[in-house]
């Protein structure tokens, strides 16, 4: 269950797919063994002076350079860091359930709350007070559930355009101010060459619905009392598929599957003239893209009329897992390694994350100016972005079966046989029926 | 009487040699011999089986948002097979196993037969290069053959592709009509050369003189392949469809990999796949586990029912 | 068709190759145009895939996808792969280490516990012995992804978790084996000489190390071969029981760059020479092994 999302550029969710199955079953919960221990924690206050070893689970490159620093600073409390490769991340349940896991790892915000309902997060609310201000509102909101708070938040997505200069100049184009313009400058472009395509549709690549969807007020999940709302199709969602549904049905995007090299292939030949993604995109494009140095820049999310938000895909948040025997210290740690400007320093700079906590946005590394976006500061744009993002789309459970299934779904858009509108119902339906079949009350 | 000649298969059961010489000598020796196979055995295999049985009459059951109340484990007994046949999805998944085995079984098997006759004869020329060519895909592990085939296939990319579109032909390997028979080529071309292997040295057993006297009587080259070789080898030949219809019904690693090229192959898109999707993406392992006891139940049951099919054939023949 | 006896099997076999030598009769120059042209178009389809990957491994990265795939580019081999031994302080040929002794020592171990088994399954008759072979031809039936999990679990409980140990042992189990080692014990080993070899005095296990090993050399070459292939391309155990990526066999290596490699281009090229390389391995053993491959597998005569 592992697999999450978006976040970081280390832990798209399409990484994971790319898993071979066969993991399959490995990450899966300790059969039959897992039923329901209890989720207490053994927090029986250890000896200050005596000095314990944490096992941090983390798959941010680098990192173990903030983690040095952290345990020169404090010589009583080592953090020991795995870092993780390939399938790593989605080893952590299973590892939790036997018992065998780290006591601190990174998780998609977006599969928190599968943590919380399968007792593998703990609540570490009493160790890390007054913390809150310290983070973009709608990182904040991903981690914290009613009075209880499941993890900190370690990186966000907020939402930008990256676009070709050379081909908005070539065909008279600006960048669009809002969905609006977006769909007219989507129509002139493919009137003026029909080969080339404004944006692209990806069925598998969720995170881009995601943030258009959060950009528009939706949200797939809610909480109402003792009860969850499933609201795949709510009035947000039935905004951005009626936007994509316009685009498609005048085959204005390219339809291709994201991250192969197909589609490096397609952006390398100017066929795809806009990206509209997450903070942590750039990297990735400059580096899949080396040839168009120079070529692109940045500039804000389209947004929708009558509305200033931007879009907002998620990150990850560092977790305390059951089993440890110090959740305080690991929560001090977590909140320190997020939040400390060293440390955060390094994760940006090294590690390619968008941070989530506010001082992490002071980077000097966010205000280079970056030649491949011809000397743009490109993460300007991406600042503003992560304070202006909506704090209301809540996460669920059964998130990576949700996105799974509209990623089939969307694949029966993509080939014609059914509408956006059609897919949200049916994602809808059986996000309903996944959480009724868990006992979980759905209003 | 005591060994296993091709073509005439004997019963398992009264094909021990040593009856004979039951309780006389041997005492415990066999289960000192079998000792460390049966606790493997039952370690990594019947335990496995059980916890699995266990694990599908169960259900986690929550209730309210899920955060606070703990979760009870509670007994559904057949619940969760109820519901696995009741999932479209888990079902189309099995149609298109059986499709693609109805179809790529044969060819592989053709395939393989014919190598390993040509293999067989005595005047193929470059028989090393042939053995070596064709077997080296087996070589390869699964999951870099799914790779390798995921370039040949991808638009753009794919020298394949690119090459017929400049002769004006216009092929995609990736459409939701042909994707099913992508995933055939890569497996086909994977184990076409074990199967030509187990069929060739099935080949080699095969008494000199039966095929001898039908080359004195006149038979040529290729009517002694198919009337006498084929049939004896027919044991063979069974092994292999067997080994094929397993490999077939739990297909997974090609589909999974190639999946990250095209959304016209789904989560659920193999029964396989759905118990991964199912325990992995889920976390269900209790609608997992019956699903894939199922897909056991109709691995078996198709097994019983290709070996039945071709004994009364061979029985007929 | 007449049955024969084992006796008379082991000179048939020699007059047989006798005879493919002597290759007697002319064959029509059509047939012999159809089956060069048929191994020649097989030929292509089978090593077409591998001739891509060996001309992309002599790729630059920006040359990989970027020029035509069945023709050479800038000859780059020797920089991928001096740049596939420096990445990552070398970790691939760390990987391939690993690969071989998993393969290497696992597939010894499970020949050794096949061959046994098999002798015991083919050479005595004793109560239960029908109920062995029944689970050990129905356990070939079982989905791995049944077993996943659960094996996990237990390997947990074994603290093995994280060790050389927790996935060399459960492979051990290889009915595939057992099963070609009793078709194997039941057609080379004559009971007779098993019967001489006891009236002299030989002990269970001498008979079985001095006359059963030897007469089934043959056959042990082949499950030793498929226990290499098949521990080398074994893939979700040491994904599923493995943390510590200094310790995972190279299939498991190699898909780890290929998720990363969205994160770090750089890598498609060197998933590409990987590939390239931790195929030799599994082609010199089969090349090496091939000659004694005399007999080849009598596995004709299993019946369900």
């Amino acid at each position: 269950m592992a697999t999450h999302p978006i976040s970081g550029p280390k832990r798209t969710v399409r990484r994971k797919k790319l898993v071979l199955g066969v993991l399959a079953i490995a990450s899966a919960t300790a059969i039959g063994l897992s039923g329901c221990t209890s989720g207490g924690s053994g927090a029986a206050a250890p000896d200050p002076n005596k000095k314990i070893t944490l096992s941090f689970w983390g798959s941010v490159p680098n990192e173990a350079k903030s983690v040095a620093i952290w345990n020169k600073a404090h010589p009583n409390i080592h953090v020991d860091l795995h870092q993780e490769t390939g399938d790593d991340g989605s080893k952590v349940p299973a590892a939790v359930d036997a018992g065998t896991g780290p006591d601190i790892a990174q998780v998609s915000q977006h599969s928190l709350p599968d943590y919380v309902i399968n007792k593998r997060a703990i609540n570490i609310a009493p160790y890390i007070k007054n913390t809150k201000n310290l983070y973009t509102p709608a990182a904040w909101s991903s981690v914290q559930f009613g009075d209880a708070i499941y993890g900190v938040p370690q990186d966000s997505g907020p939402a930008g355009l990256l676009y070709r200069t050379d081909i908005f100049k070539k065909y008279g184009l600006t960048p669009p101010a809002t969905w609006d313009d977006y769909v007219a400058d989507a129509q002139k472009l493919h009137a003026a060459n029909p080969s080339i395509y404004l944006g692209q549709f990806s069925p598998a690549e969720f995170g881009m619905y995601y943030q258009t969807m959060v950009q528009a007020g939706g949200s797939w999940y809610g909480i109402s009392g003792n009860s969850w709302k499933v609201s795949v199709n709510d009035a947000g969602n039935q905004k951005v598929a009626a936007l994509w549904q316009g685009l498609l049905d005048q085959k204005l995007l390219k339809v291709v599957q994201m991250w192969t090299p197909e589609y490096w292939k397609d952006v390398d030949s100017g066929q795809i003239a806009s990206i509209s993604y997450a903070a942590w995109f750039p990297q990735l494009l400059k580096q899949n893209a080396a040839k168009l140095s120079g070529k692109w820049a940045v500039a804000p999310e389209p947004t929708f009329a009558g509305s200033t938000a931007g879009g907002e895909s998620g990150g990850a948040a560092m977790v305390v897992l059951k089993g440890t025997k110090y959740p305080k210290q690991a929560a001090e740690f977590s909140s320190w390694f997020d939040s400390n400007k060293a440390s955060v320093d390094i994760l940006v700079s090294q590690g390619g994350l968008f941070p989530a906590a506010k001082i992490g946005l002071q980077s000097p590394t966010l205000d280079q100016a970056d030649p491949y976006f011809g000397g743009e500061k490109v993460f300007s744009v991406f600042k503003a972005a992560a304070l202006i993002s909506p704090d209301t789309a809540q996460n669920g459970p059964g998130f990576d079966k949700l996105t799974s299934d509209l990623a089939d779904q969307f694949g029966k858009v993509a080939s014609g046989s059914e509408t956006f509108a059609q897919a949200l119902d049916s994602v809808q339906a059986s996000t309903v029926a996944n959480l009724k079949s868990q006992g979980l009350s759905v209003k | 009487m005591t060994q296993a000649v091709p073509g005439q298969p004997l019963r398992l059961a009264d094909r021990s040699p040593a009856r004979r010489r039951s309780g006389r000598g041997s005492g415990a020796a066999p289960w000192v011999f079998l000792a460390p196979f049966i606790v493997l055995f039952l370690m990594f295999l019947v335990a496995p089986i059980v916890v699995a049985i266990g694990t599908s009459l169960f259900k986690v059951q929550k209730s309210g948002l899920g955060f606070d109340t703990a979760s009870k484990t509670v007994f559904v007994g057949i619940q969760n097979y109820a519901t696995a046949l009741a999932d479209p999805a888990f079902i189309a998944g099995f149609g298109r196993v059986l499709l693609f085995g109805i179809v790529q079984v044969p060819v592989m098997l053709a395939l393989a037969l014919i190598f390993a006759l040509l293999l067989d004869s005595a005047r193929t020329k470059f028989k090393r290069v042939l053995r070596l060519g064709v077997f080296l895909p087996f070589a390869i592990p699964g999951v870099v053959a799914a790779l390798l085939w995921g370039f040949l296939y991808q638009p753009g990319v794919s020298p394949i592709v690119e090459g017929l579109k400049s002769i004006g032909i216009s092929v995609d390997f990736l459409s939701s009509g042909s994707v099913l028979w992508s995933i055939a080529n890569v497996s086909t071309w994977s184990y076409t050369g074990v199967n030509m292997i187990i069929l060739f040295s099935a080949l080699q057993t095969v008494p000199r003189e039966l095929f001898e006297a039908a080359r004195i009587d006149g038979a040529g080259e290729l009517r002694t392949a198919f009337s006498i070789k084929v049939p004896l080898i027919a044991p063979a030949l069974l092994l292999t469809a067997l080994f094929s219809v397993i490999g077939t019904l739990q297909l997974f690693n090609e589909p999974t990999i190639l999946k990250n090229l095209t959304t016209n192959i789904t989560t659920e898109y193999t029964p396989n796949m759905a118990v991964f999707a199912t325990t992995q993406a889920n976390g269900n392992l209790n609608l997992g586990s019956a699903m894939a006891i199922i897909l056991g139940l109709v691995t078996f049951i198709l097994s019983v029912v290709v070996s039945s099919v071709s004994n009364r054939r061979g029985r007929n023949a | 068709m007449t049955a024969s006896t084992t006796s008379v099997r082991v000179p048939r076999r020699a007059t047989r190759s006798k005879s493919d030598e002597s290759g007697g009769e002319r064959r029509s120059p059509l047939a012999q145009t159809v089956v060069i042209i048929i191994t020649v178009v097989a030929l292509i389809y089978f090593l077409v895939p591998v001739y891509w990957l060996l001309v992309a491994s002599t790729k630059t990265s920006s040359d990989l996808f970027g020029t035509p795939g069945f023709e050479f580019a800038k000859f780059n081999l020797f920089g991928n792969l001096a740049a596939l031994t420096t990445y990552d302080h070398g970790i691939f040929w760390r990987w391939m280490l690993n690969s071989i002794i998993y393969s290497g020592l696992g597939s010894v171990l499970m020949t050794f516990v096949s061959v046994i088994s098999g002798y015991a399954l083919a050479k005595y008759r004793f109560r239960g012995r029908s109920i062995v072979l029944g689970a050990v031809l129905g356990s070939m039936l079982v989905p791995g992804t049944v077993l996943a999990q659960p094996t996990y679990v237990l390997l947990t409980h074994l603290g093995l978790v994280n060790t050389y140990a927790g996935v060399l042992i459960p492979t051990l189990v290889y009915p595939f084996g057992v099963m070609l080692a009793y078709v194997y014990a039941q057609t080379s080993i004559p009971d007779e000489i098993l019967e001489a070899a006891r009236l002299d005095g030989a002990g269970e296990f001498r008979a079985f190390f001095s006359i059963g090993v030897r007469l089934m050399s043959g056959g042990m070459v082949t499950i030793l071969l498929f226990a290499f292939l098949g521990s080398w391309n074994n893939y979700l155990l040491p994904l599923l029981v493995l943390n510590d990526i200094d310790l995972v066999p190279v299939t498991v290596g190699l898909t780890g760059w290929f998720r990363q490699s969205i994160d770090i281009p750089a890598l498609q090229g060197l998933l590409v020479v990987g590939a390239l390389v931790s195929v030799i391995p599994v082609v010199v053993v089969f090349l090496s092994l091939q000659r004694y491959w005399r007999a080849g597998l009598s596995a004709g005569g299993v019946r369900f």
